[in-house]
């Protein structure tokens, strides 16, 4: 599994995010392969992605849905390589995550107020195995979770 | 230290907190024009700030106090040049 996006939102996240957008993170026990993630859904909002017989969210124990306010999201122009990049200021901590309540990956999607408006971005792979201990999402400070070229 | 079950009730505010703003933010984006939406956003950059702010720190309270060990799980860096895509579905 690589992480990836959607297509319908190839293009797009810096805008968005410049728009000012939250972002929502989505711990995943199982997803679908990464050429039916990428092209095999109706659209690209978060209950018909939700709703695809390979996708199934963890919900178990501790793990919640992560949200990040436009104001810790670092949208930055990167001119020595000339890139474009999407930063989450903030990792995500889930503490005492109980045992057998593995992931695979997190969706991290364009919040709204809820889930047939909520846009997925893509999946980035997040393969834990849980054992009642913390759990912390350490996202890329320098590169950030997305580049555009 | 404080007890534990004082450390999640602070969590529990600061999360309520942030909802509360989470909602006023969905609210004002559906209400709001594009570039008054942008406006509010840069006015409120502080209060979100703080809002998250203090949830990491209730959250960093708690796994102190918990005392686990921790996971730490790099989330790598998806580069839209890199991603192969297959035919629009």
């Amino acid at each position: 599994m690589a992480d990836t996006a959607l297509n319908d939102f190839k293009g797009r996240l810096a805008e968005v995010i410049a728009d000012g957008a939250d972002l929502i993170v989505i711990p995943m026990s199982a997803d679908d392969a990464d050429g039916t993630f990428e092209d095999g859904y109706a659209d690209f909002f978060l209950a018909t992605v939700l709703a695809a017989a390979g996708n199934t969210e963890q919900t178990g124990s501790t793990w919640t849905r992560k949200v990040h306010l436009n104001a810790a999201i670092t949208q930055t122009i990167d001119d020595t390589n000339d890139l474009a990049r999407v930063i989450l200021d903030v990792d995500d901590t889930h503490t005492a995550v109980l045992a057998g309540n593995n992931t695979v990956s997190l969706l991290i999607c364009v919040d709204g107020a809820s889930d047939a408006v909520r846009e997925v971005i893509g999946k980035w792979e997040f393969i834990v195995t849980t054992d009642g201990n913390d759990v912390t999402a350490n996202y890329d400070q320098v590169n950030g979770i997305w580049t555009a070229a | 230290m404080a007890h534990i079950d004082e450390l999640k009730a602070d969590l529990a505010t600061a999360e309520a907190t942030k909802e509360a703003l989470i909602t006023e933010r969905q609210d004002n984006r559906d209400t709001m024009s594009k570039m008054g939406f942008r406006a509010y956003n840069e006015e409120t950059r502080a209060e979100q700030l703080e809002v998250e702010a203090a949830v990491t720190a209730a959250i960093g309270a708690i796994t102190a106090h918990l005392n686990n060990s921790r996971q730490e799980i790099y989330v790598g860096t998806l580069s839209e040049s890199d991603t192969v895509g297959g035919a629009s579905g």
